[in-house]
């Protein structure tokens, strides 16, 4: 195994410093807790969460006030206790920012920092996180390589948009010829000896990125799903190969059994997806034997919740309710992030970890009906993608009765695939709408480069 | 350090599994790291490498390292100095030197640096992994007083109730919360140490396995079974299989035994699962059992352990002989890649001097005069070429019976060739540091 070791002329066993050895450590309790039974578990998050809550209302008058009106004590409250405190929306984050602040933060949880989370929702909101909070970021990210990546070593090509960070002419590289980086980066790169990775921004064409995979012939791809599908398109029409492929990383947006499956076909190996995001850092990472997600619960209390605000149970859908358990720098208690899940029974791999059978999307992909009534968007239509013709695509409600499906096309498309689109929009969007085919040559993606598969020009925004 | 220590672990949690062949591999690989060091920064060890026809930089061979001539005590104190490196890496921390026990009779000095004490600190945790699920409860360590503490303590130490210490020390209190410490000085008399643990009820008691021995006899001669403990961790001297069925009757437990040095550090660690079995701790050592001709023995021979500490690159002990003999095992049924020993016999200096001039190794196997239960303890001392003493402290006068038992293991053990004399004592001297030598010599220099 290539570990890292600090220490010169000690490479048996490597023996890691600093961060390095503060993420193993906590690697190797989460080695056994994830095999912990659920209710093991349970009592372990729940410690942890008294005590966040106690600092919550010590430090937050807002959460001191909220807790004491849903009568919840620090130091008793039961589940039904924690049940009756209301969530708390991206709005209220968004318009409550400062005041849901600690006044004191313990100094041994470090520095503060503020991210900010995406405008893909429409409700950008700024979160405040500490050192800690940063370091259950990396040791989940390190899980994620444990048990996606077991060797983590060879060549990674990302494909994403350009950080800032870089300069100005590494920049440029990575909408040319590609910027190459000796390592993956922290923290893969602080306890293994990594390959290099290459860089490339997603708006480059498709062809371009292509001959450019083609040239690298990388272990893995790192991408958003839907340039992954764009590219799936791509070699697929040119009948191309990447043989030393190992696995396909994306993040964000949302990945289905039909770019699944579109992947084992076209590049012949599984793609690897987790569920992330500013506020609450790693939420769920892919099973290493299933294709489900474990919820992160030893960082993160996640809840899936019915409307009526009752618990889901494996096979139903609800609303993500989150609670990290170590920002004691900015509490959020029973945040609402804006995505619904469906819950999983337990998984075969015999994790304890709680399973989510899929993310299913945003709050915000609704489809408004004539009569008025909402409804959720089954992302069963993206079969669409499976269709030879079709290099992406965006299904948009223009009016109560109208909507598009814009579609970017390797070729014209057949009568018979117009009429099996057709079929799939009414069956999995809604008979009640009538959508027209309409074709682009690119289709816009928000600030942060992701491709929204549904969107509605009657939402809120 | 925690978090150091825990993520060492980690590595340790998988390579305890590995199979032999890529344990030793990953051995070979830090092996050839250390040999290059020594070589450019140890002329003495540059020169023994060359005339070994071992390229430093390059790759040998096992055959080529069985060529590289050992290290013995006496030359590790007479070259003291010639071993220190040049110059160590920043990255291995500071510098201490450490001084190895006078049992042997020939003390040594060895230099280490923080790394040693970290690898030193991960095997303890490991031995707390293997063998304490639950490092929580008081623990009774009967032992002399440890260095630095106040005259106050140490007064304390002496009598009882002894003294009352917050936790266990480190490395256990950096990970858990453990219990309680209560110190007592092994010179307090048996009836009080006894009266001590009736007392306390602890959950382990840390002990030299002669002070056990004189406390499961207290308890055996008194009719009654000692306060039920979790474990009796011992260290040092040599634990038998007749000590462990005492402890089990006595205190309804089992001994956790372990096999360390000042210039190895952890060298083996009792197995978990095989408690006669003790595993090589051989992600931070090289072990190897050699028999007279200098070639490695097979399993269930006995022979000279000759060590290659992995780390320490300020005073690199490449094979260095540290005069124990150990016999090798087989594979464990624990499943665990680790080399087994059987057991660590003894010293390789404990012989015995015959009428004709030849030494022979004293084999420790003595347990049979220990179970005599009228014995609390005993030690083996050769007068002269003609004459064993046995001395013995005796709760009652020994039976006929009993008499000719041990005179037979006597005979057993050392041939017919000598006179042997039963002498009842009131107690035993201890070494420097404590410990009980069951054999010494008149006749050879080191019976310290």
């Amino acid at each position: 195994m290539g570990l890292v070791s600090s220490i010169e002329g000690a490479t048996f066993p490597a023996v890691a410093t600093g961060m390095a050895a503060e993420i193993m450590a906590l690697q190797r309790q989460f080695d056994a807790s994830q095999f912990w039974p659920p209710e093991v578990m349970r009592a372990a998050q729940w410690r942890q969460l008294r005590l966040l809550v106690a600092h919550a209302v010590r430090q937050v008058p807002f959460h001191a006030r909220r807790l004491r009106a849903a009568r919840i004590d620090p130091e008793t409250f039961t589940e039904a206790d924690w049940r009756r405190l209301p969530v708390l929306t991206r709005r209220d984050l968004q318009a409550r920012g400062d005041a849901l602040q600690a006044r004191v933060v313990p100094k041994s949880h470090g520095g503060i920092t503020t991210s900010s989370s995406g405008g893909s929702s429409g409700v950008p909101v700024r979160v405040r996180k500490t050192a800690l909070d940063n370091l259950m970021w990396n040791a989940m990210h390190v899980r994620d390589e444990i048990w996606n990546r077991p060797d983590p070593a060879g060549t990674i090509v990302r494909i994403r948009g350009t950080s800032p960070v870089l300069t100005p002419e590494q920049q440029a590289l990575t909408f040319s010829a590609g910027l190459c980086l000796p390592d993956w980066g922290p923290p893969t790169s602080l306890l293994w000896r990594t390959g290099p990775i290459w860089l490339l921004n997603d708006h480059v064409p498709i062809p371009q990125q292509a001959a450019f995979l083609q040239e690298k012939q990388p272990d893995y791809l790192f991408t958003f799903p839907s340039n992954l599908r764009l590219l799936m398109a791509h070699f697929r029409e040119t009948g191309a190969h990447l043989p030393l492929l190992r696995s396909v990383w994306t993040l964000s947006e949302v990945v289905d059994d039909t770019l699944r499956a579109l992947c084992r076909d076209i590049f012949g190996c599984r793609i690897v997806h987790n569920y992330t995001s500013a506020e609450a850092g790693y939420m769920a990472l892919q099973c290493p034997d299933t294709e489900h997600f474990h919820v992160m619960s030893e960082t993160l209390l996640l809840e899936v919740l019915r409307p009526d605000g009752t618990p889901c149970i494996p096979g139903e859908i609800g609303r993500v309710v989150l609670t990290p358990l170590h920002n004691f720098a900015m509490p959020l208690l029973r945040y609402e992030i804006g995505d619904e899940a469906e819950l999983g029974g337990p998984c075969q791999c015999g994790r304890g970890l709680p399973v989510l059978r899929r993310i299913v999307g945003r709050l915000y992909d609704y489809l408004m009906l004539p009569n008025g009534r909402k409804q959720r968007v089954d992302t069963g239509f993206l079969e669409i993608a499976a269709m030879p013709a079709v290099r992406e695509f965006q299904v948009v409600q223009r009016s109560l009765e109208h909507g598009e499906i814009l579609m970017v096309l390797s070729r014209p498309l057949a009568a018979a695939e117009k009429a099996d689109i057709h079929r799939i929009l009414r069956e999995k969007v809604s008979p009640e709408l009538r959508f027209d085919i309409v074709v682009r040559d690119a289709i816009p993606r928000t600030a942060a480069g992701k491709l929204r598969i549904f969107v509605s020009d009657l939402a809120e925004r | 350090m925690a978090a150091e220590l825990m993520a060492l672990q980690r590595q340790l949690d998988a390579s305890q599994w590995w199979k032999a062949v890529d344990l030793r591999s990953a051995q070979w690989q830090q092996l050839r790291l250390l040999i290059a060091y020594a070589a450019k920064n140890v002329p003495f060890h540059a020169r023994r490498l060359r005339e070994a026809g071992i390229d430093p930089d390059g790759p040998f061979t096992e055959e080529d390292w069985l060529r590289l001539p050992t290290l013995t005590r006496r030359e590790l104190q007479a070259r003291g100095d010639g071993l220190v490196a040049r110059q160590v890496p920043k990255s291995h921390g500071a510098v201490t030197v450490t001084t190895s026990g006078g049992s042997s009779g020939v003390p040594v000095r060895v230099r280490k640096t923080a790394l040693d004490n970290l690898m030193w600190n991960a095997f303890h945790v490991r031995e707390e992994l293997w063998h304490r699920d639950d490092p929580t409860g008081t623990m009774a360590r009967i032992r002399r007083v440890p260095p630095g503490v106040t005259e106050e303590q140490e007064t304390a130490i002496k009598s009882l109730p002894g003294l009352r210490v917050g936790d266990w020390g480190a490395p256990t209190n950096l990970l858990w919360e453990t219990g309680e410490v209560v110190l007592l000085d092994d010179r307090v008399p048996i009836v009080e140490q006894a009266a001590f643990l009736d007392e306390l009820k602890p959950a382990y008691l840390f002990v030299f396995p002669a002070n056990l021995r004189l406390l499961l006899s207290h308890y055996r001669e008194s009719g009654r079974s000692g306060p039920p403990l979790r474990a009796v961790w011992t260290l040092s001297e040599a634990v038998d299989s007749d000590m462990r069925a005492a402890c089990r009757a006595v205190f309804g437990c089992r001994i956790v035994h372990n096999y360390t040095s000042a210039e190895g550090g952890y060298m083996a660690l009792q197995c978990p699962e095989h408690e006669e079995h003790y595993h090589v701790q051989s992600e931070g050592i090289l072990l190897e059992v050699l028999d007279d001709a200098g070639q490695h023995c097979a399993p269930g021979q006995v022979g000279r352990v000759v060590i290659t500490p992995l780390h320490n690159f300020a005073m690199p002990l490449l094979r260095y002989e540290i005069g124990d003999m150990a016999e090798l095992g087989p594979p464990c049924t624990c499943g665990r890649g680790l080399p087994v020993l059987r057991r660590i016999v003894g010293r390789n200096f404990d012989f015995v001097t015959l009428p004709d001039g030849r030494r022979q190794r004293v084999d420790a196997g003595f347990g049979r005069i220990g179970v005599v239960s009228a014995i609390r303890e005993f030690q083996i001392v050769q007068r002269s070429l003609e004459r064993i003493e046995l001395l013995v402290v005796l709760s009652r006068p020994l039976t006929e019976a009993e008499e000719t038992a041990i005179r037979t293991e006597l005979r057993t053990s050392f041939t017919d060739v000598f006179q042997f004399d039963l002498t009842p004592c009131d107690s035993i001297p201890r070494t420097a540091a404590g410990k009980l030598r069951i054999f010494v010599s008149d006749l050879t220099t080191g019976t310290a």
